[in-house]
């Protein structure tokens, strides 16, 4: 056999050919040659070896059988995996008081990191006592807390009924306000998302509005 | 018995009534594929994790996203084929997030092997094969990952060249040429850690 008549590409269409994978015509031209070519047929064998043909080798290799109860567990989460997909999403648990809690808790650690930076970066003003200045009735929800004092974090989730306040010092961390800590101006009450929290009695209570817990 | 009932209920069907009734959220043609084609998906990704937990978690992850995105199946293959290319994107996904297939990982594997030379001390059968299995794994993690895909598509998945060809959308060409240099890797990792 001449060069030009060797199969391409060669030698990979050994591979091929071990796994009877050529059309009649290229197989015959690598069966033709292989007599003529010892470097092929010892090729042709190591290739054969790895050849899904070599059912004693694969036996030997198959993975540990997953028992019946393992499967049971994965078409499980594939069930519920693909009810949440397809939008029967389990709803998730009403907030219980300790998932609360950590929300709550997870907010002040991020605001208090936070208040350390900006109290290290930013120049802070003179401490002034006076209400902020009312310019609108949108304002007069924020005006109410002395802005230099207190800062209110990430209302995101409305059904929390605490909100984080504080003033922006190294000294302190950013406490939670409860509903104690809390009092409503009366003129402010018109917004749909804002409910009333306050403590009448505590008249030093830092002044602020709440976000109205959504009814589900 | 049960499994066997539940496979001739789909072998009746067709590629297209299958793909029409995924699309309609048929849970029972869903448990009747998982269960027809759970123990060669399991292999694939078996053997391109070298991890019986993450290989569980590809399968679980592939089958999720097949009856998610039963809309993308379009049918120009079989329903095999398109499962097969999902593990195995989702087998190599999980592991490089999980990083099973890094170097400590398989240093340790390759240390054992060499501290065992398990033909002459093991007389067990089960454990002979383990340690053949385990040194395989290894010898896989030498291929690249298109060649180990290629080679696991191939013998574990018994899929043909022309369907690997169409799984990574590819050549029937590229595809016996990375089995044959991935064969080439195997026999040389092997050659000196087993006498096959």
């Amino acid at each position: 056999m001449r060069n030009s008549e060797i199969p391409k590409p060669w030698p990979e269409v050994l591979a091929a050919f071990a796994d009877n994978e050529l059309d009649p015509t290229t197989a015959a031209e690598v069966a033709r040659r292989l007599p003529l070519d010892p470097q092929a047929r010892q090729e042709l064998a190591d290739q054969a070896f790895w050849s899904p043909e070599n059912r004693d080798l694969w036996h030997r290799l198959e993975p540990t059988e997953v028992r019946p109860v393992q499967w049971a567990m994965v078409w499980r989460l594939i069930d519920q995996g693909v009810s949440a997909a397809q939008g029967n999403v389990i709803r998730r648990p009403h907030s219980t008081w300790w998932r609360r809690w950590m929300f709550g808790a997870l907010v002040a650690a991020s605001a208090s990191a936070a208040a350390t930076v900006m109290a290290f970066c930013l120049p802070q003003p003179p401490c002034t006592t006076r209400p902020a200045h009312v310019n609108s009735p949108a304002d007069e929800v924020f005006s109410i807390i002395d802005p230099a004092h207190v800062a209110i974090w990430s209302v995101h989730d409305a059904d929390v009924p605490q909100i984080l306040a504080g003033t922006l010092t190294m000294a302190d961390d950013l406490p939670l306000i409860q509903q104690r800590n809390v009092r409503l101006h009366a003129d402010t009450t018109n917004w749909e998302s804002f409910t009333e929290t306050n403590d009448q009695e505590d008249k030093d209570a830092p002044l602020i509005l709440a976000p109205r817990v959504r009814s589900r | 018995m049960e499994i066997a009932a539940v496979q001739s209920a789909t072998d009746d069907l067709s590629e297209r009534e299958i793909r029409i009734r995924l699309r309609q959220g048929d849970r029972t043609v869903m448990n009747e594929l998982f269960v027809r084609h759970r123990s060669v998906c399991y292999r694939v990704a078996y053997r391109l994790l070298g991890h019986e937990a993450d290989a569980l978690d590809a399968v679980q992850n592939a089958f999720i996203k097949v009856f998610t995105h039963v809309h993308a199946f379009e049918g120009r293959s079989s329903f095999k084929t398109w499962l097969l290319r999902i593990v195995a994107h989702a087998a190599l996904d999980l592991g490089r997030q999980r990083g099973r297939l890094d170097e400590q990982g398989l240093r340790g594997g390759m240390q054992f092997a060499k501290q065992s030379p398990v033909q002459e001390t093991e007389p067990g059968q089960e454990l002979e094969h383990r340690d053949l299995r385990c040194l395989l794994d290894q010898a896989l993690m030498q291929l690249s990952d298109t060649q180990r895909q290629t080679f696991v598509l191939h013998v574990d998945g018994g899929l043909t060249y022309r369907e690997i060809a169409e799984v990574m959308n590819t050549s029937i060409g590229t595809v016996m040429s990375r089995l044959f240099y991935a064969r080439r890797k195997l026999k040389a990792f092997l050659a000196q850690r087993w006498p096959l």
